[in-house]
């Protein structure tokens, strides 16, 4: 017992104090899911793209929506590729539940928890912002139909 | 004890102590499992201090808090971290899974660890609150994994879980063996009560027919002699019916001999005995009466074994075998085949015959019973006495095709 509990805190302080060097870990070009700064947004989608979004990962499906209620236009980080296989169209109505990561006047960007699409809805975090494509999906379930919560 | 009393004094006890087992193996396992993870968050919390003090000293260097935990991230149990200022606003962080940061200011500050269920498992959690030399507050929050200690937990699950299982099973081997030797016993217990019944009945029955036997022969060895004398002195024309009248004494004098034969407990002679000769005896003391019916005896089989016999009562076995054959054969043919088994012989009695009446194949081989009607149930009772003298046996088949076969098994040929 008192084994195992020394070599948890050992490697731990073994990588901190005189380790190899780390490994990259993963980037702050994006931000982390804030769950105290949870939005809702729906509209039509103007701009669909692939973008590289943290290190190390592949390319994000990365959608910018008007929101019909504020007006203004949010860029939507949603899921890695692989992972969020729908079909997005420009024109097409979405409606996400994430948080707003960074609220710069130009552009917020927006985290993506869940989206709506053609009615229905894809979970990609859970709601403390874990991946879903990092193991989450396989205990809550990807998809379901039904309103976005 | 009857067959189900097992049940209550073997596998009610033993499922006890399988539960006690149980028992006492999940509350050490609890035990074990809050002081390991005690020890855990201690040690984890003794990192988290470690890793303050570096921060720390960063900040007290000038590094500037964003980017400062770049060099820390590294640490494969260290799930995610960050940096922040006074007012808790993030000024630095990293995470292995992207974007996943559990952080609510409204649960902030939190003076206690506390554990986050994620998908990657349970993490340990700590915020801790740090002062630079300048009088700068920060804050570290870092959440560690616990996966090490449910590894070892869930080994810890499986290994009881398997014990418990091959304990369960080894129980139910053994107490399926005990509760199977336990009926065995039973079995053999009432069927020594019955086979000692059934020799106190031919033992009295022996006791019988020896007395009735012993009490005609006197008086039919007189009429056998009266009758010898009559035959003598009579008139020609009465010779034919003393004649008949002699046949009958003789068939009761033979009746009673089979009666002493089967009711006399036997001595064996045993001698090597050539079963081919022995077969072929019996086969020519039958052929006349075989012949007269039109069917045939034939001799098959290996003519080289021997078995160590008392050869008289082998004879007089066989010779019942065969002529119950014949009697029963009113067409084609009786197959007499010699083969070796092991160190002994085996003689099968293959007939074309009526075969074996199906409520008599239970009881063929009881005294006193015959499927013919002047039949006296004698001769297959007394071939069967012989084998089991001799510790052979003698078994009975219907033929496919009809008829039947009777199978004599003599142990232990010549050394």
């Amino acid at each position: 017992m008192k084994k195992l509990a020394a070599g948890v805190g050992g490697a731990i302080v073994a990588a901190l104090l005189g380790g190899p060097p780390p490994v990259s870990a993963v980037g702050q070009q994006a931000g982390f899911y804030d769950v105290d700064r949870e939005v809702k947004i729906e509209g039509p989608v103007q701009d669909v793209r692939l973008e590289p979004r943290f290190e190390n990962t592949q390319p994000f499906v990365v959608v910018k929506v008007e929101d019909k209620a504020t007006g203004r236009t949010y860029t939507v980080e949603i899921a890695p590729a692989w992972f969020f296989d729908q079909d997005i169209h420009r024109g097409e109505r979405l409606a996400v539940v994430g948080s707003l990561v960074s609220k710069a006047e130009a552009s917020p960007v927006v985290m993506a928890r869940e989206v709506q699409c053609r009615g229905e809805t894809i979970r990609v975090r859970d709601r403390k912002g874990f991946p879903n494509w990092r193991g989450g999906a396989m205990r809550q379930g990807k998809r379901k139909r039904g309103p976005i919560t | 004890m009857k067959p189900r009393r097992p049940l209550l004094f073997f596998l009610l006890p033993y499922g006890g102590v399988l539960l006690v087992f149980f028992a006492v193996a999940s509350f050490n396992r609890a035990f074990i499992q809050e002081r390991a993870e005690s020890l855990v968050k201690e040690q984890l919390s003794a990192s988290a201090e470690i890793l303050k003090a570096g921060v720390r000293d960063l900040l007290e260097k000038n590094v500037p808090p964003q980017g400062i935990l770049r060099g820390y991230a590294g640490a494969e149990e260290i799930y995610f971290m960050a940096v922040l200022d006074e007012r808790l606003e993030i000024l630095d962080w990293s995470s292995r899974f992207e974007g996943y940061l559990p952080f609510s200011r409204k649960d902030l500050p939190r003076e206690e660890a506390w554990i986050i269920d994620s998908p990657a498992g349970r993490i340990y959690s700590v915020f801790k609150p740090l002062r630079t030399a300048e009088g700068k507050s920060y804050s570290l929050y870092l959440g560690i994994s616990l996966r090490g200690l449910e590894d070892m937990l869930a080994r810890s699950r499986r290994n009881q879980g398997f014990l418990f299982g091959i304990l369960a099973l080894a129980g139910l081997a053994l107490f399926g063996g005990v509760f199977r030797l336990h009926r065995q016993s039973l079995a053999r217990a009432e069927e020594a009560v019955v086979e000692r019944e059934e020799k106190e009945r031919l033992r009295e029955i022996s006791g019988f027919t020896a007395g009735i036997a012993h009490e005609i022969k006197n008086p039919l060895n007189s009429l056998a002699l009266l009758n010898e004398l009559m035959a003598k002195k009579a008139a020609p024309e009465l010779a034919e019916h003393l004649a008949l009248a002699r046949d009958e004494i003789r068939k009761i004098a033979g009746i009673i001999d089979a009666f002493s034969s089967a009711s006399k407990p036997l001595t064996l002679r045993r001698q090597s005995v050539r079963l081919a000769e022995l077969v072929q005896g019996v086969r020519s003391s039958l052929l006349a009466d075989a012949e007269r019916k039109n069917v045939e005896i034939l001799v098959d089989g290996k003519g080289d074994v021997q078995v160590e016999a008392d050869r008289d009562l082998l004879t007089q076995a066989l010779f019942n075998v065969v002529r119950n054959a014949v009697e029963a054969t009113d067409r084609g043919w009786i197959r007499i085949r010699i083969s070796r088994k092991r160190k002994g012989g085996v003689i099968q009695v293959e007939d074309t015959g009526r075969g074996i009446p199906d409520e008599l194949a239970a009881r063929l081989f009881e005294p006193f019973v015959s499927s013919k009607p002047q039949g006296l149930g004698v001769g297959l009772y007394l071939a069967r006495k012989i084998l089991t003298a001799h510790e052979g046996t003698i078994a009975a088949a219907p033929r496919p095709g009809g008829g039947a076969v009777m199978t004599l098994e003599i142990p232990g040929g010549p050394s």
